[in-house]
């Protein structure tokens, strides 16, 4: 459940204009959704990753390498497939550490609301 | 404990997205350029295009259909003047949007707004020269002219219409690098962008090193260092012209002169030998019997190209040539009536003023024998994360005080009084030089290309001219203050009127020349008139060496064509080297072994052309360095102060006619150095210091190896430029190709009906570094080709040919 609602809004965050609102989102999400502390970490890391993926792959596939390579050139990279992998572990890390916090707020108002 | 952990888990998301959208110095954020939502991978150009894209502005009075053609140069058709301006915006934004940004940034001093505090120098230097302040007088000049008001609000508005398309996403790459948005263009940025490029071509002065210099030697050593005339040179304008005006009467030079030392100051100086080349036979000299005209204008060399190439089209105009980002119409090109060019012109249009202050208040100056006070204008400069920094900048009558405290102000011993300088310079006039270019497009005859000369101000440029009717001219362009004789050679008193500019040269007393009997005219920067002349311009201008090598080819020719114009461009013939080599060699000694021996084979039989391969070019460049080095240094360099370079011109007429000049010794050694001392000396280091960098080896030391070429990103990223690249050329060839400054825009046109065409810049049409249009010109350019530039007569010329339809509604 979790994974699927963090993977439909990170296709969502596709279409706007703050990449990084997918990290208070998933906050949000693993607070109401979430059911543990690593599971919803690496569901995030997982569902945003695999999004990040898909739409580079997507916005790629018919283009030209040159850009890439000198964005790779200038980051010190040997190949631009290289920034798809750091992309996607920065898309998978804000939005893992997003739920993960979420979660594990959401177990601390438990314990509040317990006491 | 889970407080803890949720807290530091907390923190750390926060952190994480803190860290990813924050540029840190050069390090772009992240995450913002490598999300896919609005990161570089939509800038990434695609493979597949559509050939047809509508844009709906409802803006312009009909659609403007622009065509562009299999190298994605725009060819605007429109139906008034105000529809081909705004296309003219559209499609320069849409193309160089960061680029004209950047540059009118630079000219307001607002770099450090998106740089931080590391652009806050030359923001200060910016605003200090007064650009900004020059610019709005120049706008509200031209606006006062209703057609002036309409090309650059068009214009403006083309471009504001393609960055109200823009989405995030769609911001060029360098946006998201540097963390910022586009804002909205207006006509002041377009005349600021203009200003800017006066700067870059008319800011050197060597003023205060002069006057240090005549300190240091006194007037007439001063005068022997640093002649007002060249040893060698032909004129721009052929020698013994009959100027038929009868000129206005020139200010007397004043009695009492000031003699200062100056500090060492940090002001732009003029460099020497860098320049550019125009030229034009009439059809009397030329295969098709059309005159042939050319052009390439030498600038830093940078990606995106400094120029943008288009045509554009109404009913009432037909041009094709190159503009400047940022700037509406085209700066060199050609209609189907006349053809134009450009060179950089360097009579002295800037002077500097010693002001003296009241107290450090310097609310007061000594002006006419009475104390005056300054108007004072404050320029906010905003620091990206800082507070803004208020720069107060003070306004003789003169100009502005263009430097800030340090060795530029200083107090006077004797009193509480406080020295500056002011600027007086012809960018900083009122001005409406972007008239001259919207006539010449339309130009149709000589007359008409005088009248659009007569709105030019600064940068100086020799224009040259050709048209149809097999009529060629040259003239140059510009204000110029009427001067006594070397005034503003040295630093000027600001206190005393009779060292003020005194009105201006009549623009039609200007230089020029139309139809000479010789059948060619040119310029490469050097000295424009001969003693006839009635004005002084002044004193330092471009070395000779191209200008002899232009002009001795064309008085030969008899059936010039394109490709032997184009020829010519490339051509890497040194005259320096024909004249200097044979006489320095001939002062060698003759008893040197290896590796010296193979040098000087080389030498004696090297053909005085910098090609990349040639090993003599090498030898006697760094030889020459050497024994330039050598002769002077001593003279000019000093633990405080460092004097101006005697030129090549005046280092030429040493070693060729004053062998036993004292200028040889230097006085800071106890032998006597003697010509023939420095020559041997200086070849014997040559070749030691190139068999330490390249071996023993000679093929490697190839001119193409030892000197290497480069086109850098304007933005500093290494990884968006080109090269390092193996060329011929050097500054003092015809392709004046140096590391990375030379030929900007090769331009051949052959006049006739129909006018034909050809030119190439090194780079492309697209700024965006990742479209094959970015740097696809740069292959032929290096191998010194043209490329054929379509010119249409219609917008139904070509349509199903394009690479693609743009129309603009």
């Amino acid at each position: 459940m979790l994974f699927f609602a963090l993977f439909l809004l990170a296709i969502l965050v596709q279409f706007l204009n703050y990449w990084w609102i997918i990290g208070p989102l998933s906050f949000l999400t693993a607070f109401i959704l979430g059911k543990h502390a690593k599971k919803a970490f690496w569901y995030g890391f997982i569902a945003n990753g695999l999004v990040w993926l898909a739409a580079i792959l997507i916005k790629i596939h018919d283009s030209n390498t040159t850009l890439m390579s000198r964005v790779s050139q200038m980051f010190f990279l040997p190949h631009w497939s290289s920034l798809i992998v750091i992309a996607v572990l920065i898309g998978g890390l804000v939005c893992g550490a997003g739920a993960f916090a979420g979660y594990l707020t959401y177990q601390l108002m438990q314990k509040k609301a317990k006491l | 404990m889970k407080l803890l952990k949720a807290v530091l888990a907390i923190e750390l998301i926060m952190g994480l997205i803190f860290l990813l959208t924050t540029r840190f110095g050069n390090i772009p954020p992240l995450g913002d350029v490598l999300n896919p939502a609005t990161g570089f991978w939509n800038n990434a150009e695609l493979e597949s295009q559509s050939k047809k894209i509508v844009v709906q502005v409802h803006k312009t009075n009909k659609p403007v259909t622009v065509q562009y053609d299999l190298s994605a140069i725009p060819h605007i058709f429109g139906s008034n003047d105000y529809d081909i301006y705004f296309g003219q915006g559209y499609v320069t934004a849409r193309d160089r949007l960061w680029q004209m940004d950047m540059q009118s940034r630079t000219a307001a001093g607002r770099m450090s707004e998106v740089q931080g505090e590391q652009g806050l120098d030359r923001d200060e230097y910016y605003a200090r020269i007064g650009l900004l302040y020059a610019a709005e007088k120049s706008l509200a000049l031209m606006q006062k002219d209703s057609t002036m008001k309409i090309v650059l609000d068009a214009y403006s508005d083309g471009v504001n219409a393609y960055i109200e398309e823009l989405t995030p996403s769609r911001y060029p790459v360098e946006y998201k690098l540097m963390k910022f948005a586009p804002e909205k263009w207006t006509p002041l940025k377009s005349v600021l962008i203009f200003k800017l490029m006066a700067e870059t071509l008319s800011s050197g002065a060597n003023d205060f090193q002069m006057s240090s210099a005549l300190k240091k030697f006194g007037p007439e050593m001063t005068a022997d260092l640093y002649p007002d005339l060249p040893f060698s040179s032909e004129p721009i304008m052929p020698a013994h012209t009959n100027w038929l005006f009868s000129p206005v009467s020139l200010p007397e030079i004043p009695v009492n002169k000031l003699s200062v030392a100056a500090a060492d100051l940090d002001i732009k100086r003029k460099p020497e030998g860098i320049g550019s080349n125009n030229w034009v036979v009439n059809g009397k000299k030329t295969k098709n019997g059309f005159p042939l005209l050319a052009n390439d204008p030498h600038l830093g060399l940078t990606l995106p190209s400094v120029w943008y190439q288009l045509q554009m089209a109404s009913p009432s105009v037909n041009v094709y040539g190159v503009s400047i980002p940022g700037i509406p119409c085209v700066f060199v090109g050609f209609n189907n009536h006349i053809a134009w060019g450009l060179t950089n012109s360097g009579a002295d249009v800037r002077d500097w003023y010693r002001i003296r202050f009241r107290d450090p208040s310097k609310n007061e100056y000594w002006y006419n024998d009475k104390w005056n006070f300054v108007s004072k204008r404050v320029q906010k400069i905003v620091i990206r994360g800082q507070k803004p920094f208020y720069d107060t900048i003070s306004y003789t009558l003169h100009g502005p005080i263009a430097r800030k405290s340090g060795p530029w102000e200083k107090l006077d011993d004797e009193d509480n009084a406080v020295i500056a300088y002011a600027l007086r310079w012809t960018t900083l006039e009122a001005s409406e030089d972007i008239t001259t270019f919207y006539l010449l497009n339309r130009a149709l005859s000589f007359g008409d290309f005088q009248q659009a000369l007569g709105f030019f101000c600064s940068p100086a440029q020799n224009f040259i001219f050709a048209d149809i009717k097999n009529n060629i001219a040259i003239a140059t362009g510009g204000k110029f203050p009427l001067r006594y004789k070397d005034q503003g050679k040295f630093l000027l008193d600001g206190g005393a009127p009779v060292e003020d500019w005194n009105g201006w040269i009549p623009s039609l007393h200007n230089p020029s020349s139309k139809n000479p009997e010789q059948g060619y005219l040119s310029s490469a920067n050097q000295i424009p008139v001969d003693s006839c002349y009635p004005y002084y311009l002044g004193w330092e201008f471009g070395s000779s060496e191209r200008a002899l090598r232009i002009n001795s080819w064309l008085s030969h020719t008899n059936k010039a064509t394109v490709d032997s114009m184009q020829a010519l461009q490339n051509d890497t013939y040194s005259t320096l080297s024909a004249s200097m080599l044979p006489v320095l060699l001939a002062t060698l000694d003759t008893t040197f072994g290896k590796p010296y021996k193979y040098a000087l084979n080389e030498l004696n039989n090297w053909d005085y052309h910098y090609d990349q391969g040639s090993i003599g070019a090498t030898i006697f460049n760094l030889w020459w360095d050497i024994l330039y080095k050598a002769i002077w240094s001593d003279k000019v360099n000093k633990r405080n102060q460092s004097l101006k370079w005697p030129s090549r011109d005046r280092t030429q007429r040493l070693l060729l006619m004053e062998g036993n000049s004292l200028w040889f010794d230097n006085s800071q050694t106890p032998q006597k150095e003697t010509r023939r001392l420095l020559i041997n000396e200086s070849f014997v280091k040559a070749v030691d210091s190139l068999t330490a960098r390249f071996g023993v080896d000679l093929v490697k030391w190839n001119w193409g190896n030892s000197r290497q070429c480069r086109i850098p990103h304007i933005g500093g990223i290494d990884a968006f430029g080109s090269g390092p690249f193996s060329a011929g050329g050097a500054a003092n060839t015809v392709n004046a190709l140096t590391e990375d400054f030379g030929p900007s825009w090769r331009m051949v046109v052959e006049l006739g009906t129909p006018v034909k065409a050809y030119g190439i810049f090194p780079g492309g049409e697209s700024g965006n570094p990742g479209s094959q249009f970015y740097d696809n010109f740069i292959r032929d350019w290096k191998g010194g080709r043209l490329q054929p530039l379509l010119f249409l007569q219609s917008e139904h010329d070509f349509a199903d040919s394009a690479r693609f339809t743009l129309t603009i509604k």
